[in-house]
């Protein structure tokens, strides 16, 4: 079951500092054990190792998130002792690594130490100044605050992952501009709606007004707000519109992908070693009792039913996608079709949400007008191998002075300018 | 041109199975590798419909079952792995 999974989504502790309206991880999880021993972590981790870098090669990535619940309530000593094993496993499988999402309220100078000289990025969970839904005003500044401190006398590294809803969208740009000292990069999930938030989850024309625009435009300038979701679009629409470019490489897939890779790329693992398509919406919709289950000792060789299921799954989102006419929208590299895990908890089908479609493809056309005005800025990464430039953009570059660079090593292009 | 299914020889649409000594997803709409399962340079020898290759899969599973000794733990072969 782990064969092609390179990113296991864990839930070592159920237990959580704060009850946030919205969410859809551990305490509503009904799992016999509330915490992972370490002995199950190491378990769970020698057995996604074996399938997806003895049985498939030893380059192989393999990312191990330590989520909850709030991870930093797992008990400490262990929660090291659990990293310490991932470094012991990675001296051979060179690419296994880990990473943690917290709502920061724990860390403290000791583990900021520890992340700092393990070179490890914390993600935060932080959804702006203006929201009460995760906790109060003068609980978010205090946790800004010692975070700035941390970082300071520490040097360990924070990003920021935001849940984007009605209550902190009007300010979530400018918080996160306000913020772009202590974090590195910034991620938001949008709130979608369910039975308890159907008022907060925001519509097409929100999202576009609130987040995507404002991060686009950010683009234009020297100091972008490069939100992980955005910045995916921008990187997708250079590397498949304005570049010829071959995919010999196989990137990370996860929810950034048209066919999600809940399932197959992406696991979540509960503290009882049940294991499920995705930590997404587990516990929430009336047909939450259908979704995919399965114990960690299942027997899958060579991950054939890993691979049984994702052949299922990307059939039918590609009849989805020629009934509703997606497989020609011009748009279609940008857009992600929605969250399949979701409209299988809540409606027990696969779904395309077409709410989207006007704004992702005002997303193309923003970028596709102002291309040369984002190179000017921005270096860009291309997703896959770069092999040449499109030459419709080259001509639209005669007589500008501006000339596009690509530097091969990093995979990067931008432009120079003739002096 | 159109493809056939190597088992059952009905035409290849939609996905598409790639078979040799490791399994290889096509979109046939596109004729893109599906991800993330992983491209290999090797020429695949047989290619199938989901029916067929959900057919082939089971009969793996179910004839390795056996082969497979559960006596040794994972961890012992990771840790022999690890310091060979």
């Amino acid at each position: 079951m782990f064969r092609f999974t390179d990113n296991i989504i864990a839930q070592t502790t159920l237990q959580c500092n704060l009850n946030c309206k919205y969410c859809y991880e551990g305490s509503k999880i009904k799992s016999s054990k509330k915490q992972m021993s370490v002995a199950d972590f190491k378990k769970a981790l020698d057995t996604a190792i074996y399938q997806r870098c003895i049985l498939g090669n030893i380059n192989n990535k393999l990312i191990w998130h330590f989520h909850g619940g709030e991870p930093f309530l797992y008990d400490w000593e262990d929660f090291k002792e659990c990293i310490r094993y991932i470094h012991r496993r990675a001296k051979k499988f060179p690419n296994v690594t880990y990473c943690v999402q917290s709502n920061g309220l724990c860390i403290n100078e000791e583990i900021a130490k520890f992340f700092a000289a393990d070179k490890c990025s914390i993600g935060i969970s932080f959804d702006g100044f203006s929201t009460r839904e995760r906790m109060p005003e003068e609980k978010t500044n205090y946790l800004i605050n010692n975070l700035r401190d941390l970082k300071k006398s520490t040097g360990v590294r924070f990003s920021c992952l935001s849940v984007f809803s009605r209550s902190n969208m009007k300010n979530w740009f400018t918080d996160m501009v306000s913020t772009s000292d202590l974090f590195d990069s910034f991620g938001i999930n949008v709130l979608v709606p369910s039975e308890n938030n159907d008022d907060l989850a925001p519509t097409s024309e929100e999202q576009w007004k609130y987040w995507l625009e404002p991060c686009l435009k950010s683009y234009l300038s020297d100091s972008p707000i490069k939100e992980r979701f955005v910045n995916m679009m921008v990187e997708r629409f250079f590397t498949d519109v304005v570049l010829h470019t071959e995919d010999t490489d196989i990137k990370k897939t996860g929810c950034f992908d048209r066919i999600c890779g809940h399932g197959i790329n992406m696991i979540n693992i509960d503290p009882s070693l049940n294991v499920h398509n995705c930590d997404k919406y587990l516990e929430e919709g009336t047909f939450i009792k259908n979704r995919y289950e399965e114990n960690l000792d299942s027997y899958d060789f060579l991950g054939l039913e890993q691979i049984k299921r994702y052949g299922e799954y990307c059939k039918n989102i590609f009849d989805l996608e020629h009934k509703t006419g997606c497989d020609k929208c011009y748009a279609s590299n940008l857009c992600l079709g929605g969250c399949q895990s979701y409209n299988l908890s809540r409606y027990n089908e696969y779904k395309l949400d077409t709410t989207m479609c006007d704004i992702y493809k005002r997303v193309f056309d923003f970028i596709r007008v102002n291309w040369i005005e984002i190179l000017k800025h921005n270096y860009v990464q291309a997703t896959k191998t770069i092999l040449g430039i499109n030459p419709d953009f080259i001509r639209e570059l005669e007589n500008t002075g501006y000339f596009i660079t690509i530097d091969s090593d990093i995979n990067t292009i931008h432009l120079y300018k003739e002096k | 041109m159109k493809l056939f299914c190597s088992r059952c020889r009905n035409p290849l649409e939609s996905v598409v199975f790639g078979v040799k000594s490791s399994v290889t997803l096509y979109d046939m709409n596109n004729g893109n590798f599906l991800k993330p399962v992983e491209n290999t340079s090797e020429t695949t020898n047989e290619f199938l419909c989901q029916e067929c290759f959900n057919k082939y899969a089971d009969c793996l599973n179910e004839l390795t079952k056996d082969i497979v000794k559960n006596d040794i733990s994972i961890s012992e072969i990771v840790d022999g792995i690890q310091y060979e």
